[in-house]
C-alpha cells in the first residue's frame, strides 16, 4: 500500500508544481476580490481533488493497474491507495489554503460580516464538499475507467448547482444560518462516513472488474 | 516431476473469443515458449494465470499454489514483463526502485542497479526519454530484482531490435541455469524460442493444438516435398497442412521416420517452429 502511495505521489510531483504555480496566480487574483479567503479555500480544494483523479489518468495512461496486480499487490489496496491519496490531498489542501487565507486577509484587511467564525465554517464546507466529490466519483472511476467518467464528472459538478438553482426557483428559502452552522458541524463526520460506505463499493466493484 | 506452472482444463467464454479447455505444464527448471498469433488466446491465458481475469472452469496452480488462494505468494515468487513498459512516463527508474522495494519483501536494490548498469540505462532520467528497448529492458530489469523463481514474459521482445533481443535472450539463459527457475516466454517471434525454449506449446483460436518439447516436436514434424502428380497419392489422413502452387507441394507431416518409410521417393525436410505454426494456422491454402 505505502508503495502504491508513494507511486503516486512521485507521479504527482510535476503536476503539483504546476498546481502550486497556478495557485500563486490565483492568490495574486483573489487581493482583488470582495471575499479573498473563500475563494483561495476553494479552489485550492478543488485542486485536490483534481489532482485525485489526474492520478487515475496517469495509471491508465501506463497501463498500471494490469502491472500492479501481477505484483504482490490486492485489489483492496489498490483500491484503499486511492482513498488514503484523496484523504492526504483534501487535508493537505486545508493545510496549505488555512495559513494563505488568512495571510491574504490581514493583507486585504476584514471582510464585512466574513469574521474567523464564518471563514472556519465555510472552509469545512468547502473541504467537506471536495471529499463528498472523491465518495461519489471514485466508485464511478473503478467502475468504467476515468476516461469514460470525465462527463460524468461534468454531471456530478453540476448537479448540486442546478439542485440549488431549481430549489430557490421554486421558492424553497434558504434555510436559516442556525442550521447551516449545524449542519456544517455534521458534515465532516458525515462525509468521512460516505467515503467509507463508498470504499467498500469500490472494493466490491473493482474487485468484479477484469483488466 | 514438479511443475512451475500447471493449468487444467482451463476455460473462459467472451463475447468474440473463447479459450477452449487449455491445458498446458511448465516442469521446474524450463523455459516454455507460448506461441500462436495475434488474438490466439496467450494473452488471456497469461491474465487468467495471473488472475486479472476470471475463469469459467479449471484449475491453474503456479509454483505448486493455488493461483487465488495464494496469490500474494506466488506474485511475491514471479516476475511478469508485458508487451508494453507498464512504467509511468514522468517516473526515473530510481523511484520504480523505491516504489518496488515498499511492494516486493525480497526487493534487491543493488541488483536492481546492477541491471541498469548492464543495461546501459540512467537512474535518473525520466522514463519519458526512453526508447522502446530500454523500457522493455527496465521492466526485465525491475521483474527480475525480487528474485522471483518464475518469469512470466507476454511477447516481450516483440518489436525490438536483434541486438537487444540477443541481449535480453542471454538473461534468460543465465536465470534458467538454477534448476529452481522456469520461464514462460509467449511469443509470435518463433525464431527466438527456437534459440532458447525446451517446451513450445502452441495455440490457435483458444485452443492448444500441442504442448510439448521442443526436440521432440522438431523430430516429429517434417516438411514432404512433392510434384502435383505425387500430391494426389498421398494419404490425405497424413497432411497435417499444405501449401501448394504450380511447381509443387510442401506438406507438414508427422511421424517423419515413418513417412520416410512409406514414401519413399520424395523428399522430407525438417522443420522450423515457424513452417509448424504457419502449416497449422494457414496450412490447405493455395498460394
Amino acid at each position: 500500500m505505502i508503495g502504491l502511495l508513494l507511486k503516486d505521489f512521485y507521479i504527482l510531483k510535476q503536476y503539483l508544481k504546476t498546481m502550486l504555480l497556478m495557485a500563486a496566480f490565483f492568490v495574486l487574483i483573489s487581493t482583488g476580490l470582495d471575499n479573498p479567503a473563500e475563494f483561495i479555500s476553494g479552489f485550492i480544494v478543488l485542486i485536490c481533488v483534481m489532482m485525485t483523479i489526474t492520478s487515475f489518468s496517469y495509471d491508465a495512461l501506463a497501463n498500471w493497474e494490469r502491472y500492479a496486480l501481477s505484483m504482490p499487490v490486492t485489489r483492496k489496496e489498490i483500491v484503499g491507495s486511492k482513498y488514503l491519496l484523496s484523504l492526504i490531498l483534501c487535508l493537505a489542501g486545508a493545510a496549505v489554503s488555512f495559513p494563505v487565507s488568512l495571510a491574504v486577509l490581514k493583507m486585504t484587511g476584514p471582510v464585512e460580516g466574513f469574521g474567523m467564525s464564518e471563514y472556519l465554517y465555510s472552509s469545512v464546507a468547502l473541504i467537506s464538499i471536495a471529499y463528498l466529490y472523491i465518495a461519489v466519483l471514485l466508485p464511478l472511476i473503478f467502475k468504467f475507467g476515468v476516461e469514460k467518467c470525465r462527463l460524468i464528472m461534468i454531471a456530478v459538478f453540476a448537479a448540486p448547482t442546478a439542485a440549488l438553482i431549481a430549489l430557490s426557483k421554486a421558492g424553497v428559502s434558504m434555510p436559516s444560518e442556525a442550521s447551516l452552522k449545524a449542519f456544517i458541524q455534521l458534515l465532516p463526520a458525515l462525509v468521512i462516513l460516505l467515503n467509507l460506505v463508498s470504499y467498500f463499493i469500490s472494493v466490491r466493484i473493482f474487485s468484479a472488474r477484469e483488466i | 516431476m514438479d511443475y512451475a506452472i500447471e493449468i487444467n482444463n482451463l476455460s473462459k467464454r467472451f463475447e468474440r473469443f473463447h479459450l477452449n479447455n487449455v491445458n498446458l505444464a511448465l516442469p521446474k527448471g524450463s523455459i516454455m515458449g507460448f506461441i500462436g498469433e495475434n488474438g490466439a488466446g496467450k494473452t488471456t491465458t497469461i491474465k487468467l494465470m495471473l488472475n486479472l481475469l476470471k475463469a469459467d472452469l479449471g484449475s491453474i496452480r503456479i509454483l505448486g499454489l493455488d493461483h487465488v488462494r495464494d496469490e500474494k505468494k506466488i506474485k511475491e515468487a514471479t516476475g511478469v514483463v508485458f508487451d508494453e513498459s507498464s512504467f509511468h512516463e514522468n517516473m526515473k527508474p530510481k523511484q520504480i526502485s523505491k516504489v518496488l522495494g515498499r511492494i516486493y519483501k525480497e526487493w534487491d536494490e543493488p541488483l536492481f542497479y546492477e541491471y541498469l548498469e548492464r543495461f546501459r540505462l540512467p537512474a535518473n532520467e525520466d522514463i519519458k526519454g526512453f526508447s522502446r528497448g530500454m523500457k522493455m529492458k527496465l521492466s526485465i530489469a525491475a521483474a527480475l530484482s525480487h528474485h522471483p523463481k518464475l518469469l512470466i514474459l507476454d511477447e516481450a521482445t516483440s518489436g525490438l531490435d536483434p541486438i537487444i533481443r540477443n541481449e535480453i535472450l542471454d538473461i534468460f539463459r543465465e536465470f534458467i541455469q538454477d534448476e529452481d527457475h522456469s520461464i514462460l516466454f509467449s511469443s509470435h517471434i518463433t525464431g527466438d524460442l527456437e534459440k532458447t525454449a525446451d517446451y513450445v506449446a502452441f495455440i490457435h483460436e483458444g485452443r492448444i493444438l500441442f504442448s510439448r518439447s521442443k526436440d521432440e516436436l522438431i523430430d516429429d514434424y517434417g516438411l514432404l516435398l512433392c510434384g502435383s502428380e505425387d500430391f494426389k497419392s498421398i494419404d490425405k489422413k497424413d497432411i497435417i497442412g499444405y501449401r501448394g502452387n504450380r511447381f509443387g507441394y510442401e506438406i507438414l507431416i508427422r511421424n517423419k521416420d515413418q513417412m520416410k518409410q512409406k514414401y519413399k521417393g520424395l523428399t522430407i525436410d525438417s522443420v522450423t517452429i515457424e513452417d509448424i505454426m504457419l502449416f497449422y494456422v494457414k496450412g490447405e491454402e493455395s498460394i
